[in-house]
C-alpha cells in the first residue's frame, strides 16, 4: 500500500491497513529489533518495517522460522532493548516452547509478540484461537478492533510490557490486520535504542528444575500485578443503558473485531440505546472488576466472540465465584466456526433477544442471488503463476510416477497448489515440515511404494532439516524434491537463508540446500534447472531408482521476481505464441501442463494470452509438435498461418 | 482535526482476479476519501491474491460504519473487474445498487482444463438485473490501452465510478491526489490518464441516464 504513509508527521490522518498501523505503533514506541516469519495475515508488518528501516534505524529481520524470530526478540528484551516478533497464529505454535519460558523469565524492556490469527482459515491449516495460547503461556492478550486501535494498542502493549517486566501478546485477526481505515498518527515517543546491556543472571535465565520453580513463583506474583493493571486499560469500555427487553436488562460483551461488527449491527437494528455493551480489549487476564460491575447492571448477557468461547467460559466462572445471578450465553447463538461479520452478529443478537424480522437486508433475496450464481460459477482457486518454475517439476513427477502407486507427502508454500488437478502431486499438507516427517512414516509402512515428498526452499530451512536427518539415520527410502525459487514466494517474496539479500536489502550469505543435505548424509543429490524439461524428467527417474534418501533440487527464481527484475532493467519480456498450423489440439499444454496464460480456442487448439505470458518457454518444451515459439521468431520467419 | 461530517455512507465492493489491481483500487479510493476529509473503513481479502484467485475488497466511506465488512445485500456499488467475479459478489448489491462490470473475462484454469464452463455475460447481467440492481458495462482494457497502460484497468474502473456515481463530495482532484500518493513518479501520469478516461466514460453514461447516485 505504501510504506511511506507510516512515516508521515504526528497528527496526520492517513489511510492504513491494520498491519501498517501495527508497524507504525512499533516505530512510535521505539521498537529497536523486529523479527518474524512470513505468514498470512501477518506478513505486511515486517515487510513494512523492513522497507522503512533505513529511515527509522530499527533492525528488521525475516528469520528462518518463528521460534528463532521470537528468540532474537527475547534476547533483545533481556538486554534492555525494546523488541517485537510477528507471526501468524500457527507460527506461535512453532515459537511456543520458548514463549512459555519467556513468560517465566520476564523481560527487561518491552517485548510484544504479535499473533495474527486467521478465523475462517483463508490461508491456513486451521483456525486456532490464540487467546487460548496466551492463557496457556501466561501472556496478557490485547485485542485491537480496527487499524487505529492496532497502532495505539501496540504502543500501549510495549509500555505495559516494560512496566510489568513481562512479555505481552497483541492479538489481531484478518479483519483487523487487513482492514483499512483512516488512522491519526501519534508522536514517536521513544527513539531506537542502540545500547544493549548484558547482565548474567542465572536465577532468571537458566531453566533447570530450580530455575523453573523459582521463576514460576515470580511469574505468579507478576501476574497478580498484571491483573490489577489491565483494569486501568483505556481500551476497555463499558456503556450501561437502563432499558429492558421483556423485563430483563440486556448486556452484550465483545472483544477485538467482533466489537465493531456488533456496533454496526446494533445501529442497523435500532438497538443502540436499548442494550448495555462491554468492550473488552485486554482479553487475558479478563478484567474481573470491570466485568463484575457490568454483570451487576444486567440480567441477561450475550458474549459475542469469534471462534472459541474464551470470554464466555471465563465470565461464567467469574459470575459463579462472585455469586452473581446473571444468564450468560455465547456459543449457543454465536458461531464457533468461521469469521464473524455484522450480518452474523445481528442474527445472533436478534435470536438472543427473541426479535423477528430485523436484518440488514432481505435474506431470501440475498440467498436467491447466491444460489443462482453458484449454479453457474466456475471455481477460481489460486493457481501457479504463468512462468512458475514448479510447473515443469510437477509435470515431470506426474509423468515419471504414473502407474507406480506413489505416495506424495507435501508441505506448505506455492507448490502446495500441486494437490489440485491436473497435477495432483501432493497428497497431504499438514503443517510446516510435516511432509518429510510424514514421509519418514509412510516409507516405513509402505516400503514397496515410491514415496516422493515435495518441499519448498523456505520450508526446507524452516522445518524440514531434522526430518531429513531422521530419514538418513534410519535408512528410509524416499525421494525429496526441493523446489527452490530463491524466496518465500506465497507470502510475498520474502527472503530466507538461501537468499542473497536480507529483509532490509543488505547482501547476505546464501546457505546452499544441496550442501546442507550432503552434510546430513544424503548420497544422491542433484541440482537441476527446470528450464530443461528432459533433464528434469531424467533427474527424477534417477532419484526414484536410488536407494535410501535421494534429493533433487529444482532451482530457478520465482517468475514474479524475474519479471519484476526484467521490468526494472528494461529487458523486454518476449511472450510465446502457438503456431496454429502446427498445433494438433492434443490439449497437453492447457489440460496437463495447465499454464493460466494458455487458453483453448473453439477448435480445441491452444492459444497464448500475450499479456499473461512471461516468456519462460516451458510450454514450448512440453509441446510434442514443436508448435510453440517466442513471438519474435514466429513473426520473423513469417510462417504460414501465424496469427 | 476530526473527520468530515457525512449524512450518508457509500459502500463499494471491488471484485476481480488476483493481479488485476483491486487492492490498489481500494487503496486509491480510500485515500481519495481521506484526502477529502472523510472517515473510511474497509477490508482487502488478500491472502492468496498473487496466485490468480478470486479477490474482493470492501470500501466504506462516510458516516456510520465501524465494521470493515459491508453486510450482504447492502452495497451501493459493485466494481467488477471481471465478469464472473462480479457475479460471485452480486449478492452484495442492494436493490437499486449499481454493478460496473469490465466485460473481458479472465478464463479460470478450471474452465481451460474442461472441469467447468464460463457463464455468458448476458446470463451474468440478467441475474444481477433480476435482483433489482443496474448493470453498466465497461471496456476497461480498451480504455486502459488508450491511456497507454494496459495494467491501469483498475484506475479506469475507479474513474468510471467517480464519473457516474455521487461519491459523497469526493472529486476527481481527490482521486488524482490519491494516485500521486499511491504510485511511484514514473507510473503516476499513465494512471491519472486512465482515471480520466474512465471518468469521461462515467460522465457520458450518467448523462445518458444509466448511472446513479449513492442512495
Amino acid at each position: 500500500m505504501g510504506a511511506s504513509s507510516i512515516l508521515r508527521a504526528p497528527g496526520s490522518r492517513v489511510l492504513l491497513m491494520g498491519n501498517e498501523a501495527i508497524a507504525r505503533g512499533a516505530i512510535e514506541a521505539g521498537v529497536s529489533v523486529a523479527t518474524g516469519y512470513p505468514g498470512n495475515p501477518s506478513s505486511e508488518i515486517i515487510d513494512t518495517l523492513a522497507e522503512v528501516a533505513d529511515k527509522t534505524g530499527m533492525y528488521v529481520e525475516w528469520s528462518v522460522n518463528e521460534k528463532v524470530a521470537f528468540e532474537i526478540a527475547l534476547a533483545a528484551a533481556y538486554s534492555r532493548v525494546r523488541a517485537m516478533s510477528s507471526m501468524k497464529h500457527v507460527g506461535v505454535n512453532v515459537a511456543l516452547d520458548t514463549v512459555v519460558t519467556a513468560a517465566y523469565m520476564g523481560v527487561r524492556a518491552g517485548l510484544v509478540l504479535v499473533s495474527c490469527d486467521d478465523p475462517g482459515s483463508w490461508s491456513s491449516q486451521n483456525e486456532q484461537d490464540n487467546r487460548i495460547l496466551g492463557l496457556h503461556a501466561y501472556l496478557p492478550v490485547f485485542e485491537p478492533c480496527n487499524p487505529q486501535e492496532a497502532k495505539d494498542m501496540m504502543v500501549y502493549a510495549l509500555g505495559f510490557s516494560e512496566r510489568m517486566g513481562h512479555p505481552v501478546m497483541l492479538r489481531s485477526t484478518t479483519f483487523v490486520s487487513h482492514a483499512i481505515g483512516d488512522v491519526v498518527l501519534g508522536g514517536v515517543e521513544r527513539r531506537v535504542n542502540r545500547r544493549p546491556v548484558w547482565e548474567r543472571d542465572v536465577d532468571v535465565a537458566v531453566f533447570d528444575s530450580r530455575g523453573a520453580r523459582l521463576n514460576r513463583a515470580r511469574l505468579l506474583k507478576r501476574w497478580e500485578a498484571i491483573k490489577n493493571e489491565v483494569e486501568k486499560s483505556p481500551f476497555n469500555k463499558s456503556v450501561v443503558r437502563d432499558s429492558r427487553f421483556n423485563g430483563a436488562r440486556v448486556g452484550l460483551i465483545a472483544s477485538g473485531a467482533s466489537y465493531v461488527h456488533l456496533v454496526d449491527a446494533l445501529r442497523a437494528a435500532g438497538l443502540e440505546d436499548k442494550v448495555s455493551v462491554l468492550k473488552i480489549s485486554t482479553t487475558n487476564p479478563v478484567p474481573r472488576r470491570l466485568v463484575l460491575e457490568f454483570l451487576q447492571s444486567v440480567d441477561r448477557v450475550l458474549v459475542v466472540e469469534e471462534l472459541e468461547p474464551f470470554l464466555e467460559t471465563h465470565i461464567k466462572a467469574l459470575a459463579q465465584e462472585a455469586g452473581v445471578r446473571v444468564e450468560i450465553r455465547g456459543k449457543e447463538y454465536v458461531p464457533i466456526q468461521g469469521e464473524l461479520n455484522p450480518s452474523k452478529v445481528l442474527y445472533a443478537v436478534t435470536r438472543f433477544l427473541g426479535l423477528r424480522g430485523i436484518g440488514y437486508a432481505d435474506l431470501e433475496r440475498v440467498n436467491a442471488i447466491k444460489s443462482k450464481a453458484n449454479k453457474i460459477l466456475p471455481p477460481r482457486p489460486p493457481v501457479l503463476c504463468p512462468g512458475c518454475p514448479y510447473r515443469i517439476p510437477f509435470f515431470s513427477i506426474r509423468k515419471t510416477t504414473r502407474g507406480k502407486n506413489p505416495i506424495f507427502p507435501g508441505d506448505i508454500g506455492c507448490y502446495g497448489l500441486g494437490y489440485l488437478p491436473p497435477f495432483e502431486v501432493i497428497d497431504t499438507i499438514l503443517s510446516m515440515g510435516a511432509g518429510i516427517g510424514m514421509a519418514n512414516g509412510f516409507s516405513l509402512l509402505f516400503p514397496d511404494r515410491p514415496i516422493l515428498a515435495l518441499v519448498g526452499d523456505s520450508t526446507f530451512f524452516h522445518a524440514a532439516m531434522p526430518a531429513i536427518a531422521n530419514a538418513v539415520h534410519h535408512n528410509r527410502r524416499m525421494t525429496i524434491v526441493v523446489l527452490d525459487n530463491d524466496v518465500t514466494a506465497m507470502t510475498g517474496d520474502q527472503p530466507h537463508p538461501g537468499s542473497s539479500r536480507d529483509a532490509m536489502g543488505n547482501p547476505s550469505n546464501r546457505v546452499l540446500i544441496e550442501e546442507v543435505v550432503r552434510g546430513l548424509g544424503v548420497r544422491h543429490v542433484e541440482v537441476v534447472d527446470p528450464s530443461d524439461r528432459l533433464a528434469s524428467e531424467r533427474a527424477i527417474r534417477r532419484a526414484l531408482s536410488a536407494d535410501g534418501v535421494s534429493v533433487v533440487v529444482f532451482r530457478r527464481p520465482c517468475e514474479l521476481v524475474r519479471v519484476r527484475d526484467k521490468n526494472k532493467s528494461g529487458e523486454p519480456v518476449v511472450p510465446y505464441q502457438v503456431d496454429p498450423g502446427k498445433c494438433t489440439a492434443c490439449k497437453i499444454c492447457y489440460k496437463l501442463f495447465s499454464c493460466p496464460a494458455i487458453t483453448k480456442l473453439e477448435d480445441g487448439k491452444a492459444s497464448i494470452e500475450p499479456s499473461m505470458c512471461t516468456g519462460c518457454g516451458d510450454c514450448a518444451q512440453v509441446c510434442p509438435f514443436d508448435a510453440i515459439h517466442p513471438v519474435a521468431e514466429v513473426v520473423g520467419e513469417e510462417r504460414v498461418g501465424a496469427s | 482535526m476530526g473527520p468530515r461530517e457525512a449524512d450518508e455512507t457509500l459502500d463499494v465492493v471491488i471484485a476481480g482476479v488476483g493481479g488485476q489491481g483491486t487492492i490498489t483500487a481500494a487503496a486509491v479510493l480510500g485515500r481519495a476519501a481521506v484526502i477529502a476529509g472523510y472517515r473510511v473503513r474497509g477490508m482487502d481479502n488478500r491472502g492468496l491474491a498473487q496466485r490468480g484467485g478470486s479477490v474482493v475488497s470492501h470500501v466504506r466511506i462516510g458516516r456510520d460504519p465501524e465494521s470493515p465488512i459491508i453486510p450482504e445485500g447492502a452495497a451501493d456499488v459493485l466494481l467488477g473487474f471481471e465478469p464472473s467475479e462480479a457475479l460471485r459478489q452480486a449478492h452484495m448489491l442492494r436493490r437499486g445498487g449499481l454493478a460496473i462490470i469490465n466485460v473481458k473475462p479472465v478464463t479460470p484454469v478450471a474452465v481451460t482444463i474442461g472441469l467447468s464452463q464460463y457463464p455468458s455475460l448476458d446470463v451474468i447481467k440478467s441475474i444481477i438485473t433480476e435482483a433489482g440492481a443496474r448493470v453498466l458495462e465497461v471496456d476497461a482494457y480498451g480504455l486502459a490501452n488508450k491511456a497507454g497502460a494496459p495494467i491501469s484497468l483498475n484506475m479506469v474502473m475507479l474513474g468510471v465510478l467517480a464519473g457516474c456515481v455521487n461519491v459523497l463530495d469526493i472529486r476527481l482532484e481527490h482521486f488524482e491526489a490519491a494516485i500521486r500518493e499511491s504510485f511511484r513518479k514514473k507510473a503516476q501520469e499513465a494512471n491519472v490518464r486512465a482515471l480520466r478516461l474512465g471518468y469521461e466514460e462515467g460522465l457520458r453514461v450518467l448523462n445518458e441516464g444509466l448511472g446513479g447516485g449513492a442512495r
